[in-house]
This record gives C-alpha cells, sequence and structure tokens, in this order.
C-alpha cells in the first residue's frame, strides 16, 4: 500500500512533493497491513518489481530504497498528468502462489502550466503485463481539481492481465477501519459510495481534510505451474490502490442560510430606498394669506 | 466613405449595444459549451465559478491566486509568471479599454437588463448627490487594494489560506452569473470555517445588495468594481479612447443626463479633449445623445469610429416618435 505523506517539502495539486531545480519529485512510501487505519511503515526493502508509467506511457523499472527513514520510492514527474507506480510481489508457500500488487495513482498538477491541457490527460491508464491491476475510472467532467467526497459513488475495474474481471472480490477500507466487500460485475467494475469517516469539532472542521483509502482485489486461480521459485498447484493474487477523499460540500455549505441573507438584503435595500422616497416626497401645500392680517 | 461614416454616426447605438452585449454574454457565459476559451486574463468578469459555461475566465481570480503565493516563490521566478499574466491581461484590454465594461461584462449586462425591467416597469431611477458620487467613486479603489493586499498577506503567511481570492468572495458575479447555466452552488454560506462564513456571508449580502441596487440605481456596482479601477489606471495608451472638443460644446448637459455613471466632467470639462474618468463604461450613450457636430467623439488608435452629429442625434431622437406615427 504506497503511501503519500511523510516529510515533504512543497504541496501541489495531488499531494506534496520535493521540487528540484523546477521538477517535481514525488515520494511514495510502502506500508503493510489490513487498511490505512492499521498500517505499518517497512524498514527494509521487499522482493518485487517496481514499475513507473509515466505520463506518456512509458515504463521503466526503477529501484526504491530508504526514503526518509522508511523503505519507500523517490520518482520525478516532469510532466503533468498521472503517473502509475506498481511494485508486483510474488513468493511461493506449501504450493500457493502468491502475487501482490501494489499500485498507486500520483498526480502532478500545477496551476501555473494552466489546465487547457488536462482532458486528454484525465484518462486513467493500465499496464497488461500486470497479473491484477485496480483502475479507478473517472467522473464524466473530473479534472485534476476533482475532489471527491461523502455520497459520491467511486468506481473501480479489476483487470486481470489487462482483461476485465468479473467476481473478483474487491473490498474497500476507509482511513479509521470501515469496510465494505463487493464483487465486480460481468464488465470487472466494482462501485462503491463513500462514506463520511470525519467527526471533528465544529471549530476544528477542515473542508480539505484528507482521508484515505484503500482498495483491494482478491482473485484466486486453480491452475498449477511452475516458475523459478518452485512447483504450485493454485494461485492467489492481490492487488491494491490507494486513494483519497474529502468532506462532501452538503455537510457545511447551506443554501438555506445563503438565501436568507441574500433575501434580506434584498428587501431590506428595496424597502429602505422606497421610504427614503416616500419620505422626501412633499405634498402641494397650499399656504392662503389672509389680507386683512 | 462619408456616406459610411454617415451611417455610422447615425447608428441606433441603443439596439447596437444591446445586440453585442448579448453576444458577448453569451460568448462568456456559455462559450465553455461551444468550445470557446479566451484564457484566464480577460479584463471583465467571466466568472471562473462558470465551471462549465464559462468562455475565459476574469483575470482577478488568477491575480489573486498568484499573489497568494508564498512570499519566496512570488518574489522568485514565479513573479515573472505574475508579469506575463498582467501582460496578457494589458494586451486584451488595450484593444477595447473600458468598452469592456460598457460592451463586453456579463455583470454589466445582466444590471442593463435589470434596469430595462425598471423602466418597464415605469419606476424612476435613483441618482447620488455629488458628496455621494465623490465618497463611493473612491470605494473601488479602495476593494482594489483590498484584493491585492490581503492575498499578499496570505502569502506572507499573515492571513488565513481560506480568504484566498477575497475579491471572487463578495463579488455578485461569483453568485449570479453560474445561475445563468442553472449552477446554484455558489448561492451558500460555507461553515467549513470562520473565515469562509464571514466571506460568503458577505458574498450574498452584497448580492442582495446588487439586485437592488441594479433595480434602482444605474450601472449600480460599477461604482465600486475593482477592475474598473484597474483599468482606469492602464486605459492612457489603450486604443479606443473617448475625445471632446470643448470649443463645440454648448453645455446643454445631454451627456450627463443619459449617462449611466453620472459622470459630471462630460458636460462640465471644455478644456481637456480626453475626457474619459474612472467610472467612464465607454458605452459611448454620451456621444449619441450629443446633438453638436464632432463635439463627442470615439476613436480608435487615433481613427474616429463615432462621433456626434446633428442628424445623427435628431435621427436618433425622433426614432420613436416616427414609429408612433407609423402606426397612427
Amino acid at each position: 500500500m504506497p503511501h503519500a505523506e511523510h516529510g515533504t517539502s512543497r504541496h501541489s495539486h495531488g499531494g506534496p512533493v520535493e521540487i528540484r531545480r523546477g521538477v517535481y519529485y514525488k515520494n511514495l512510501w510502502l506500508r503493510i497491513g489490513n487498511g490505512p487505519a492499521d498500517a505499518r511503515y517497512m524498514d527494509s526493502a521487499i522482493a518485487g518489481k517496481l514499475l513507473l508509467v509515466d505520463v506518456k506511457g512509458e515504463v521503466k523499472e526503477f529501484s526504491g530504497g530508504n526514503v526518509h527513514g522508511s523503505y519507500g520510492v523517490n520518482f520525478a514527474m516532469p510532466d503533468e498528468g498521472f503517473y502509475n507506480i506498481y511494485l508486483v510481489n510474488e513468493s511461493i508457500r506449501d504450493g500457493l502462489r502468491q502475487i501482490n500488487v501494489a499500485k498507486s495513482e500520483v498526480l502532478k498538477h500545477s496551476c501555473r502550466e494552466g489546465h487547457d491541457h488536462v482532458k486528454p490527460l484525465m484518462a486513467p491508464r493500465q499496464l497488461d503485463t500486470i497479473p491484477l491491476e485496480i483502475v479507478r475510472e473517472r467522473f464524466p467532467a473530473e479534472n485534476f481539481h476533482t475532489l471527491f467526497g461523502y455520497g459520491d459513488t467511486i468506481t473501480f475495474l479489476v483487470l486481470r492481465q489487462g482483461v476485465p474481471l468479473a467476481g473478483a472480490e474487491v473490498t474497500l477500507h476507509t482511513g479509521r477501519g470501515w469496510r465494505n466487500t463487493v464483487h465486480t460485475d460481468a464488465e470487472g467494475r466494482a462501485s462503491f459510495m463513500m462514506i463520511r469517516d470525519y467527526y471533528p469539532p465544529w471549530h476544528e472542521f477542515e473542508r480539505r481534510h484528507r482521508q484515505d483509502y484503500v482498495v483491494s482485489a482478491v482473485y484466486a486461480s486453480d491452475a498449477s505451474g511452475e516458475t523459478a521459485a518452485g512447483r504450485y498447484t493454485a494461485t492467489r493474487y492481490v492487488s491494491t490502490l490507494n486513494g483519497s477523499y474529502y468532506p462532501s460540500e452538503r455537510d457545511y455549505r447551506s443554501y438555506a442560510y445563503g438565501l436568507l441573507l441574500g433575501t434580506f438584503a434584498l428587501a431590506f435595500t428595496g424597502i429602505a430606498v422606497y421610504l427614503y422616497r416616500r419620505r422626501r416626497q412633499r405634498r402641494f401645500h397650499e399656504v392662503r394669506f389672509d389680507e386683512k392680517n | 466613405m462619408k456616406r459610411i461614416r454617415d451611417a455610422v454616426n447615425g447608428v441606433d447605438l441603443r439596439r447596437f449595444r444591446f445586440w453585442l452585449q448579448l453576444f458577448f454574454f453569451v460568448l462568456l457565459v456559455y462559450g465553455g459549451y461551444m468550445a470557446v476559451n479566451l484564457g484566464q486574463y480577460l479584463p471583465t468578469f467571466a466568472c471562473g465559478f462558470n465551471d462549465e459555461g464559462r468562455g475565459g475566465i476574469c483575470y482577478l481570480l488568477p491575480l489573486q491566486h498568484q499573489l497568494a503565493m508564498s512570499w519566496g516563490t512570488l518574489f522568485g521566478w514565479a513573479g515573472l509568471m505574475v508579469l506575463q499574466g498582467f501582460l496578457f491581461f494589458a494586451l486584451w484590454f488595450f484593444v477595447l479599454n473600458k468598452g469592456w465594461c460598457g460592451y463586453v461584462c456579463p455583470l454589466g449586462t445582466i444590471q442593463d437588463w435589470i434596469t430595462s425591467l425598471r423602466t418597464r416597469l415605469g419606476i424612476r431611477y435613483s441618482r447620488y448627490t455629488e458628496g455621494q458620487f465623490r465618497r463611493l467613486s473612491l470605494i473601488k479603489y479602495l476593494l482594489l487594494a483590498l484584493m491585492i493586499l490581503i492575498p499578499l498577506g496570505i502569502g506572507g503567511a499573515l492571513l488565513p489560506h481560506d480568504m484566498g481570492t477575497p475579491f471572487c468572495d463578495i463579488c455578485p458575479g461569483r453568485m449570479i452569473i453560474p445561475m445563468f447555466t442553472g449552477d446554484f452552488s455558489q448561492l451558500t454560506i460555507d461553515f467549513s470555517s470562520k473565515t469562509t462564513m464571514v466571506m460568503t456571508a458577505l458574498g450574498m449580502l452584497v448580492t442582495g445588495l446588487f439586485l437592488a441596487g441594479a433595480f434602482f440605481k444605474k450601472r449600480f456596482f460599477c461604482f465600486f468594481c475593482p477592475m474598473s479601477a484597474l483599468h482606469y489606471l492602464l486605459s492612457k495608451p489603450a486604443l479606443l479612447k473617448l475625445k471632446k472638443d470643448g470649443a463645440k460644446c454648448t453645455r446643454c448637459g445631454d451627456c450627463y443626463r443619459v449617462c449611466d455613471m453620472e459622470i459630471r466632467e462630460i458636460a462640465d470639462e471644455v478644456k481637456e479633449p480626453r475626457i474619459m474618468q474612472d467610472d467612464c463604461i465607454l458605452c459611448l450613450k454620451c456621444v449619441a445623445h450629443c446633438p453638436e457636430q464632432g463635439a463627442l467623439k470615439a476613436t480608435f488608435a487615433g481613427i474616429p469610429i463615432f462621433e456626434s452629429t446633428e442628424q445623427g442625434f435628431i435621427k436618433r431622437m425622433t426614432k420613436g416618435h416616427k414609429d408612433e406615427q407609423h402606426h397612427e
């Protein structure tokens, strides 16, 4: 489960980054556990293949290491858009082949680069060589600034070697430990409505409070075979993808108060002008002088 | 050539302006649906909060964003980007000068429509006294100064980041313009922090004030518009200009009476040919209503494009009467 908050220097859309000579660098750390609530950082490297797919779709294999005290990766993000990072780990124990895929989708965006180029960069990408991959589908009008909130439904596509996989078990883990498990439909899709997971006192409420989630997909295969690590009679695939969501605007925005204030200002100004005009009206007043006086 | 010039000088400015304003309104409020994107440096209220429909973005939004960058960034290489943005804004502005206010601004157009509604209802309009006018005219400079200083204060960590776009928070355009594309989400109070609560409440109060004010007072909000103040600071080298030949002026006062912005100098000033004041929106109604040949004129790059003529004045003034006679 890659994680992206652990000693940073700058913030851009897509999370904190380091900037060296004008180029954005991202730090990601690997965490292991049952969800964001109890996952721990890794002290040492984990065997596996690290792949980076950049904005142009080029695939690079690279290695991780000690990043600010924990095992992680550091990579450059020279172009605007989404970068996919995969860690594929494989082992065989007691004839069971276990393939773990940790994926993270990282956005690099700075408003200084403008927003005209965003649309073609929004489409999610997949890597067909990945044994089991989770892809988050985009919202219809999603852009680099779109934040998901409570009540939004996020759809994930589960792919087995690039092909949609039906019947895979998909579990969403929220930051406080809530879980929900569903199975992918015939097109390999699984959807979750995000639940509220943030209950601070009113005065401590932050509308940009980031809540992490991890979605995992599990798929088992009975196919037997042999690899360099040995023979196996069954395979279990586990894939994870992390993300974040935010408080919903519905939680802190009020139409009632807004319209009340607007209507009050409108009515008050209208009545004030009306009364002002009435007060300044001078009725015709005839004064008669009696010549006798 | 003379016939073309006579035709232009005799144009029905009210109708011409209505259609041009409508064109720009559609372009800037619904242009996004037609893949129009004029960028983010427009010198007019093409509201950036109108997410889907906008055909461009008002420069004040990115300006406030940029000025709220940390001082280290702003006064470093990113400062060049701010200057570049300002340059684009200035280049747009130089073409039309304050004609952006009189012909292009969607919020100005909405005010003109509200004025038309009041006229049809037969309710008289309000005017300021000279003292009120002088005092109210200064508010836009105060707002401009705050609009620059508050984001700078945020960049220096002196003010909360929630005030990142202070003028947009209180600008009625943020609430009103997105409504034309069915987006009512700005009509809310944001309770996520004390700062946003105060700013959005102010925004709604200003919106109510705007709607009532624009009903009774022509171009009510333009007196307080910081964009107008920013325009005036750059207006001298602009291509479109309003000029007056004082020797031809009889001081009849027609120009002052038709001026939506109540600019007294347009009638009183007879020495200075560059007559445009900071509140002027270059609507050119003064030129259209001047009966003196060449006393008022609009020039583009020094070339007269529209000037007051006796024939044009008579044509415009008798148009309604002719129609009435025709109907009779």
